[in-house]
């Protein structure tokens, strides 16, 4: 009983610590600063690691369907069916499953960092709001990064499908592109690129919490960044559910 | 904390055009940004067609369903409402109509516009187009429910024939049944056959009598087979072989020398340069002869008569005994006045007729001319002889074929036997009246008369 009375406890701290942080964001003065340096952090510098994954499974999913489709005399759907997986669902899910590894983490373990070394204590001694420098602009960033490398991850695997199959079956981009988008329409790009804003909110908010609110010296350090990770992959794959659901709800012509 | 500013601009700004690209790719490939002409067709079953289905014209892709107006009450149609490319206009015409197609067999369903006629106008903006109706699975069922119903009467119709051409079949075996029967009882000769013993002996006796002939042929065959053993022990098949290879060569050879006479022969006689063969070379040589001949005679002839020849004739008496006529014969004095020397063949005793019915020279009148030519001896070589030929029959035309055939007789017999040349030897037919000179009024026969030589 009192786990389940922990457990509601933490969901509404949770609530409220991401309420409260999407309404400090319209809040003045914004902390641009911070805001952009977060953008260059978890934007620019998972970039590496979003075009890599994207093309490598670009390629791989590329190489799997192939192997079942040509069994049914249907390889000029390769295309059609790469575009189709990545732009509804593994490029905004597999995007904010890597960003929630690498950025939560680092979110999580930077902040409980802060808060042992009472770097967060003297923030505050300076009379300057450090729930607003340190995590508004963090769950911000993510919310406004995450749907950016969404895009970068669709392209890099599609750029990784040409790849495997101009090296199979010679064909040309033009024809690779035509067929991909052949079948795309806008409400299957515009609202799974624009659902990862929900996930940058659930990265930086679970994140931001557990590193905010954790002080418990090293070990609190890595309980905050496995926490984070953990919790913010589990609610991504939860909430793309729901997500989903809802999209099918505003686009009906979507629902197979 | 320093901010690297431009790779946050390079971040957002790719991120930014990348989902640019992204949404003009799309919309390309929906037309999204292409002027559209709409059109509408009214169909009574959607078949699955919904909003945002796709449209082609003529299977180019060129729009989308972009609504559907439910109709108010059951008899009704659905009207559709084409979002169609403005470039593929000019294809859909007044005559073009709408159908309901599938994708492949699992495909998504479509609007197929099909082109019209170049003849019709171009279809106007916001124009109804025809729709035609889809042929459902449950109308294609019923079709098939109808055929097997008639397949099935079909059906019925050929048992009932069959069963009574069973019934036929039937009856003709029965009958065929009473035939054997009938045949089994001793009737008709077949029956006869099986139960008269008499008939039965004489069959019995034919099948005796032709195993005694096929024992006698039997041993025929062991005979000739004891020749032929006897003729194969003896190698005569050898001798006979040999023989016949010898009569081979031998043929051979005649053929061959056949071969080469034909070549030869084909030679003599082949086409000249003219293409003409040797038999109608020879031919047309001898005519040439002839006429050379008869010409060169009636030349001699005229010679004989020119002033410087004719003494020699007058001298000797007659130009040509073969040209010398019966009546110069008589009239000539050369003639009247020869005594020369004669011997009168009687037709009785120098003449015979031989089996056949012709007159012949007899061995007495051939007796009769020898004495006479025996009396010249070698000189006769060169002696001009005349033949006179008597008959006394009653009509004057037998009397001439007689007078004439018993001189021709006589001038062979001397010709042949004496081998006299034919020039010295002239046929003189005179009927039955011989000449003044000769001492006979009349004679029934011959007469050969030696003229005298000329010196």
């Amino acid at each position: 009983m009192s786990m389940l009375r922990d457990f509601f406890t933490f969901i509404g701290k949770v609530s409220c610590f991401g309420v409260k942080a999407l309404v400090g964001a319209f809040q003045p003065p914004l902390e641009w600063e911070f805001f952009l340096g977060q953008i260059e952090e978890i934007g620019w510098r998972s970039l590496p690691l979003i075009l890599a994954a994207g093309f490598a499974l670009g390629v791989v999913m590329s190489m799997h369907t192939r192997g079942t489709l040509v069994q049914f005399g249907a390889e000029a759907m390769i295309p059609t069916l790469q575009s189709a997986a990545f732009f509804n669902e593994l490029g905004p899910l597999v995007t904010a499953l890597l960003v929630a590894g690498r950025v939560g983490a680092a979110i999580g373990a930077g902040l409980t960092n802060m808060r042992v070394t009472e770097q967060i204590d003297a923030i505050e001694s300076l009379s300057v709001d450090s729930f607003k420098m340190l995590v508004v602009t963090r769950i911000v960033a993510c919310i406004f990064v995450l749907p950016l490398l969404t895009v970068f991850m669709d392209f890099a695997s599609l750029a990784g499908g040409f790849f495997s199959e101009h090296a199979t079956s010679h064909i040309s981009l033009q024809l690779y592109m035509t067929s991909a988008f052949k079948t795309v329409e806008w409400a299957n790009f515009i609202p799974p690129t624009l659902k990862t804003s929900v996930f940058g909110l659930i990265i930086g908010t679970v994140s931001g919490y557990f590193g905010y609110t954790t002080n418990e010296g090293s070990q609190g350090v890595q309980r905050a960044a496995t926490n984070s990770v953990v919790l913010s992959s589990l609610l991504i794959i939860v909430v793309d559910v729901i997500l989903v659901k809802v999209i099918f709800f505003f686009f009906p012509g979507q629902a197979i | 904390m320093k901010i690297n500013y431009a790779a946050i601009g390079v971040f957002v700004l790719s991120a930014v055009v990348l989902f640019s690209v992204g949404l003009f790719l799309i919309g390309n490939s929906h037309e999204a940004f292409s002027r559209h002409v709409d059109f509408f067709t009214e169909l009574t079953n959607t078949n699955g067609i919904s909003p945002g289905s796709k449209v082609k014209v003529s299977g180019f892709s060129a729009g989308q369903v972009s609504a559907i107006q439910i109709p108010d009450r059951p008899s009704g149609k659905f009207r559709l409402k084409l979002h169609v490319d403005d470039k593929l206009h000019k294809l859909v015409r007044e005559d073009s109509f709408v159908t309901v197609e599938s994708d492949g067999l699992v495909g998504d369903k479509f609007l197929l516009i099909h082109d019209g006629t170049d003849q019709a106008q171009q279809a106007p903006r916001g124009a109804t187009l025809r729709g035609q109706e889809p042929i459902e699975l449950s109308a294609v069922i019923a079709k098939m429910t109808g055929v097997m119903d008639q397949a099935n009467v079909t059906i019925g119709d050929i048992r009932t024939k069959a069963d009574g051409t069973l019934d036929a079949i039937s009856a003709t075996v029965n009958n065929a049944n009473g035939i054997v029967d009938g045949i089994r009882s001793g009737k008709g000769t077949v029956g006869m056959l099986l139960t008269d013993q008499q008939t039965s002996n004489s069959v019995k006796a034919a099948v005796g009598n032709a195993q005694q002939a096929t024992a006698n042929l039997d041993q025929v065959f062991v005979q000739a087979k004891q020749v032929m053993t006897d003729f194969q022990s003896r190698d005569l098949s050898q001798k006979a072989e040999d023989t016949l290879n010898n009569a081979k060569d031998a043929s051979r050879n005649l053929d061959q020398t056949s071969r080469q006479l034909n070549v030869a022969l084909n030679e003599a006689l082949g086409p000249d340069r003219a293409g003409d063969n040797a038999a109608e070379n020879i031919r047309e040589s001898l005519a040439n002869v002839n006429l050379a001949t008869a010409n060169m005679a009636e030349d001699t002839e005229a010679l004989k008569h020119e002033f410087f020849f004719r003494g020699f004739f007058k001298k000797r008496g007659f130009y040509s005994l073969q040209e010398l006529t019966p009546d110069q014969y008589r009239s000539n004095s050369y003639f009247e006045s020869q005594r020369s020397q004669r011997a009168w063949l009687n037709a009785t005793d120098a003449f015979a007729t031989d089996a056949k019915g012709n007159e012949v020279l007899s061995p007495a009148g051939e007796q009769q001319i020898d004495q006479l030519i025996g009396t010249i001896k070698n000189s006769v070589i060169d002696q001009p002889i005349i033949v006179e030929g008597y008959s006394n029959q009653a009509l004057a035309a037998d009397e001439m074929v007689a007078s004439r055939s018993r001189s021709i007789l006589v001038a062979h017999y001397l010709e042949e036997h004496f081998h006299l040349s034919a020039r010295n030897i002239g046929l003189m037919p005179l009927n039955a009246t011989a000449p003044a000179s000769s001492g006979k009024s009349s004679w029934d026969g011959a007469c050969v008369v030696l003229l005298a030589k000329v010196k």
